[in-house]
């Protein structure tokens, strides 16, 4: 398990060509139906290509994949992707468990048992910092 | 801790807890070692899910604003030019 290190060499990082392949093609798909969107829409299918991009780098293996995959392929056009800002924030009483909090966070951490919500946001959080990553690559390259 | 678990954490596990919530989060996030608790780094680590939406959201809208000033083909070219760079 790879989710010890928080900081992985990125050039090391063996899942790196994967989650690249799939959401440079994306982007690709949505540059060449650039003229009928708008900067936002356009905003909204990047985001939603960088998520999709991670749960298919991640695949069936885990859960949180899973689950963000089942949402996708259940093709809502609503699909309400981690961070959207019309997302209703709660207010966290003192007394809510912090890990209910994580469990919202984590795609399909409702259902998931404790032991494995560990290892599940682990994943998570290598996935998601790795696709940020990819993002700032790419848009410092496009900066020239 | 959630109640889910029909059993008391044991001690070991709290340990265990709390050492892998802090080699989750990125150097700046993590406190003195020893000293965090398993309730301040699940709020550690949570910040940080939510820090990293946030940037994929702000990225997704930078990659957008790039790609109206492209023209198609030059925006083409920098996402190929940048899976090779990166």
């Amino acid at each position: 398990m790879k989710g010890g290190n928080p900081n992985p060499n990125p050039n090391s990082n063996p899942k790196k060509p994967l989650l690249a392949n799939h959401f440079i093609q994306a982007l690709t798909r949505i540059n060449l139906a650039a003229q009928t969107s708008s900067t936002r829409q356009r905003s909204h299918c990047i985001k939603r290509a960088a998520y999709v991009s991670m749960a298919c780098a991640a695949g069936s293996r885990r859960a949180w994949s899973r689950a963000m995959l089942q949402k996708i392929r259940l093709r809502s056009r609503v699909l309400r992707l981690p961070g959207d800002r019309r997302s209703i924030v709660s207010v966290v009483r003192r007394e809510e468990n912090r890990a209910d909090v994580l469990r919202k966070l984590l795609p399909g951490g409702q259902a998931m048992e404790f032991s494995s919500l560990l290892e599940e946001t682990a994943s998570y959080i290598q996935y998601l910092s790795a696709q940020v990553r990819l993002m700032q690559t790419i848009v410092d390259s496009m900066f020239g | 801790m959630s109640g889910r678990r029909s059993r008391n954490i044991t001690e070991e596990e709290i340990n265990e807890l709390i050492s892998k919530l802090q080699s989750l989060l990125p150097e700046t996030r993590r406190r003195g070692a020893g000293r965090a608790s398993a309730t301040k780094l699940l709020k550690e680590t949570c910040n940080y899910i939510k820090s990293l939406h946030r940037e994929v959201d702000d990225l997704s809208d930078r990659l957008s604003n790039l790609m109206a000033t492209m023209d198609t083909n030059s925006a083409q070219a920098e996402i190929i030019r940048s899976l090779l760079r990166s």
